[in-house]
Parts: structure tokens; sequence; C-alpha cells
């Protein structure tokens, strides 16, 4: 698989506290990619790290194979959009200018590209309306076309739905899809608003105390909090004979213990497994989302 | 480079507070000859151009401790400086290129001053009436006095974060070295004897044999304190002002190493930040 976005062993320091902690987490080319965890948790420092804001204390970090630490990243950084926490820009510039502004930054030849960006983000109509007028989204949005202006194939966006109304949230999602399914642009989106990241990501990685607790696909994701049966029988490889039989979708646990990826008639199962010599102990119908499996996974602890 | 140094310009076009900085310039400079003028009506007084041509050297140090930080440090209040470092621009060309920019801010305000002069104080209260070399002098001494103030307001924006903390450290350090400067001329000033006066019996007053002022500087410590005057840019903004400079040459040296150390430190510092 061909990642735009890798880093081994990173870490960030300061003084004592340890931002990141030996991060290492792959960023697949063409995904969304959901960076998820609470507060505090390092995803806004990762952020920074990649995007050359801040220097690392210890690991490393590519971007499209280019080490972080090496003179040809400034080049690649040219690739790379973002929005680091509030949308960065200039208050008392209208939204064309401030486009322009970032055009100026990236040495763009001209500024033809600008009804299309604004259009692209839905702010077409603004006019001369200052960017220091506008509303939270609108000024979320501003920060992604300025992000988007160096026509960039990865773009980083940090909490982007962060307070806004329902209505701004979906706006954000649909620019977002429709970002990195028309213009094929990798995203990277951190989040702690699980819900709506689950409406995204075609991959997460889950981050906790500077660390990447887990990193897998929105299937994989998806196959871990499927609904499902949990039985508990006294041989699972009787039951995996009685499931066969009846053509059911299952997945071994251990030995007493199975996930059934069906609605069953539990007295049909039970006698089934009677017949066999089989046990059964008790059927639970589990349906882990992906709050439960994150906070599975961090654990439960207080939050700051 | 160029291109942050485009982006900057561009900037400055369309900024308020820039283009109101210099309409305040040139109204400073009309106010000063409209003064002397009415000096000359109401006394009688010679006036002529020389006392106010060059009074942005008093000034411009001021004007560019408000400006500097007001400008650049928007960079960090709105984060905009985060898009020029993540499209991958090196942080020394982000440095110079504010520097460069706000050099170029300070002589469109000196030169919207000088203007206003030309234009207001030449009909008012006449020309200037000093030999070419000594106005060559001022006027370039001034330029390199204005590249240290820019050097040394922009190492106080470029390394702090915070919009108006660096505000108040740049308007309080130059009025702390406005008072320095004033403190240490007064100092340099000092006469070297005190005439005294006696008194005879009949009540008849004479001056008495001049006395050594205690107060006046000699040696090493007044060498210290004339470098030190000519190091301040404030101290040299007094000089150019009054047109009452010894040597340009060594206050423009001094001016220029003022630079040159504030630069060198601020981008170094400016490298290894991290920004939020």
């Amino acid at each position: 698989m061909e990642y735009v976005l890798v880093t081994q062993g990173l870490s960030k320091h300061y003084k004592d506290f340890k931002a990141l902690d030996n991060l290492t987490m792959h960023v697949p080319k063409g995904s969304i990619y959901g960076f998820v965890g609470r507060n505090g948790a390092g995803k806004t420092t990762l952020i920074r790290l990649i995007c050359g804001l801040q220097a690392p204390t210890g690991g490393s970090y590519a971007l499209y194979g280019v080490d972080g630490a090496q003179r040809d990243i400034a080049k690649v950084r040219r690739r790379m959009g973002a929005v680091v926490e509030t949308p960065s820009i200039y208050l008392d510039l209208t939204a064309q200018d401030n486009l322009r502004e970032q055009l100026r930054v990236l040495g763009a030849p001209s500024d033809d590209g600008i009804p299309e960006l604004l259009k692209l983000v839905g702010l077409e109509g603004t006019g001369k309306k200052k960017a220091g007028h506008f509303s939270l989204g609108m000024k979320q949005r501003l920060g992604i076309a300025v992000a988007l202006a160096g026509d960039p194939d990865f773009l980083v966006l940090d909490e982007p739905v962060n307070g806004l109304d329902p209505q701004g949230i979906i706006d954000i999602r649909e620019l977002i899809l429709k970002l990195n399914r028309e213009r094929r642009i990798t995203v990277l989106i951190s989040s702690h608003i699980l819900d709506e990241l689950s409406k995204l990501a075609t991959h997460y990685g889950f981050i906790d105390a500077g660390r990447i607790v887990k990193e897998l696909s929105a299937r994989e994701l998806e196959a871990a909090c499927r609904k499902c049966l949990r039985v508990q029988v006294s041989d699972t490889r009787i039951l995996a004979r009685v499931l066969d039989g009846m053509g059911t979708e299952y997945k071994i646990l251990s030995d007493g213990q199975a996930d059934v990826f069906a609605q069953l008639n539990i007295s049909q199962l039970s006698r089934a497994l009677d017949g066999e010599g089989c046990e059964l102990f008790s059927a639970q119908e589990r349906d882990e989302s992906l709050e439960s499996y994150f906070v599975n996974l961090v654990g439960g602890g207080s939050h700051d | 480079m160029t291109k942050l140094l485009s982006a900057n310009l561009l900037r400055l076009k369309k900024s308020v507070l820039f283009w109101g900085t210099l309409a305040l310039s040139f109204g400073f400079g009309v106010l000063m000859c409209a003064i002397r003028f009415r000096e000359h009506l109401a006394y009688h007084f010679e006036v002529s151009l020389n006392s106010v041509f060059f009074g942005f050297a008093m000034v411009v140090g001021v004007v560019m401790a408000a400006f500097i930080p007001l400008f650049f440090g928007t960079e960090y209040s709105d984060g905009a400086i985060r898009n020029k470092l993540i499209v991958g621009h090196s942080r020394v060309c982000v440095y110079f290129a504010n520097l460069i920019a706000s050099l170029g801010a300070a002589v469109a305000f000196s030169a919207a001053y000088l203007l206003a002069c030309i234009a207001v104080g030449i009909p008012l209260i006449g020309g200037l009436n000093l030999p070419a070399a000594a106005t060559a002098a001022a006027l370039g001494g001034s330029l390199v006095m204005t590249a240290a103030y820019c050097a040394i307001f922009t190492f106080i924006t470029m390394t702090c974060s915070k919009k108006s903390a660096s505000a108040v450290a740049c308007l309080l350090g130059v009025f702390l070295l406005l008072a320095a400067a004033i403190t240490t001329l007064s100092m340099l000033d000092a006469p070297e004897f005190i005439q005294g006066y006696e008194m005879s019996i009949d009540g008849q007053v004479a001056p008495a044999k001049p006395e050594p002022n205690p107060a006046y500087l000699t040696g090493m410590k007044r060498e210290v304190y004339q470098f030190l005057y000519d190091l301040m840019p404030t101290g040299q903004g007094i000089q150019y002002s009054n047109v009452n400079f010894t040597n340009p040459l060594r206050l423009m040296g001094l001016s220029a190493a003022v630079a040159v150390l504030f630069t060198g430190a601020g981008a170094a510092l400016f490298r290894r930040k991290n920004l939020k």
C-alpha cells in the first residue's frame, strides 16, 4: 500500500510532558484518515509536527516518502494544505483577498482559480465582506479554501467541525467527501466527534496519551463493531460445525466463545448443539458502537 | 522569498493600518511646517526647512514600534503565519520577508513626511539651506537608523507569539530608549566649567573664576556615554533631526551593527520556535 504519511516512533516533549510518545502511524494514499483521540491525546501536536510548525524531539516522519528532516521536505510540503486548530485567515481581508494572498505566498502565476475555489467551498457570494464578520462555519470553509489554494493532494484538517452548527457540520462533511472523491485528495482529519468521523473515514487511527493504540480500516472497524450474537458454549468446534451446517457467518473467539453474525432462533441453535453434545451456556446480543469501541480501546478514564 | 515579499506587499496595499499611518505621517509633516510658520508669523523668528525636514528621524521609531507588532503580529493572532510554513517556506525567508516589508513601510512613512515638508514647508518657510553632503548624510544615516529600528521591532514581534505583548514591548522599549538617549545627551552636554559670580563688599557683582563641573564627563567615561548615545537609534534620531552629527559613517556603522545583531539573533530564535 502506498502511504502519504508515515511516522516512526515520533516523540514530542515539552519539558517533562510527553505530548507524543513513540507514535507510529500510516496514512494510506487516497484515504480519509480519521485521527481519533480525546482532548490532550496529542492529535494537534502530531499535526503541528507534520506541518513543520514544530520540530520533533525524537523519531521521524515521512511525507510521500521524503523524511521530515531532509531539505526536500519543503518541496513535498507544497503538495499539502492544512487547517490547524483555527482557520488561518486574515480577518481584515475579504475571502477573495485571503485567497489572493495565499496564491502570492505560493507564487501562483495568476488569480484565475479564486472564483472556482470560492464556489467549491460555498463562499462565492461573500463579496466585500471581511472574514472577521464571517460565521464560524464560513471561516472554517475559507480556511479550507486557503489550504486548497495550492491544489494539494494531501489535506490535513484539525477538528474541522468543532463549534459548528448542524448545517455547518453537514457542509464541511460534504466538502471533505467531495474533495476526496472528485479530486482524489487524501485527507487526515482529527476529531473527537466519533459519530461524525464514522460518516467520513475510510481508515482510523486511535491515539491515546501520545501513542497510536490501534490503526484499522473502516471495513475492519465495521466488522469489529458489527451487530452479533455472542455465545458461550462448551465446545466451539461443535458450534462451528453446526453453524457451518446452517450456513451462518461466525467468528470463534476462544475455546468456549464465539460471535455469530446472524439473527438466530436460539431454541433451534440450542437443540442443534444439544444433539451434537455441546452445551449452550449463554447468548448475548452485541451491538458495539464506534464510541464504545473507542472507550474499550483507550479506557474510560477522566478526560480534560 | 520574492513570493513572500509579494504577499507582504499585497497585504500592505490592503491594510487600513498602513494607509492610515501613511496619512498620519503626511499630516504630521504638514503640522510641523504649520507650527514653524506660525512661530515665524507670531515672533518673527527666522525659520527654515532645516528645523523640520529631518524631524521624521525622531518619530519614525515610535511609529514603527506601533506598526510592526500590529501589522506582523496579526500573522500570529490570525494564525496566517502557518500558511507560509505549511507550504514549505523556510522560517528564515519568512523572517527576512517581514523585515524587508517593515523597512519598506518605514521608508514609505518617512517619504510621506518628507513629501509634506516639500509640498507645504517650502512654500511656507522656504527650502533647505544645508550643504548637499550633510543632507545626503542625514538622509542616508536616517535610513540605516530606520533599518536598526525595524530589526529590533521585527525581532520582538517574530519571537513573541502574542500580538498585544509584542506591541507593549516595542512601545515600552522605544520610550525607554528615548528617555535613555535624552538623559545621556544631557550628561554629555553638561558644561566643563561652571561660571560663578562674586559680589564685592560694595555690592558689585563680577564673574568669578570658572569652577570645574563635577558632572562633566571626562576620559573613558565620556567615550562610553558618547558610544551609547551614538549606538541607540533614539540617540541617532536626535542627532539627525537636529542635523547635529559629526561622524555620520560611525553612526551608520553602529546602526548597521545593531540591525545585523538583532536580525541574526531573531532569525536564529524564530527557526527554533515552537509555533501553534
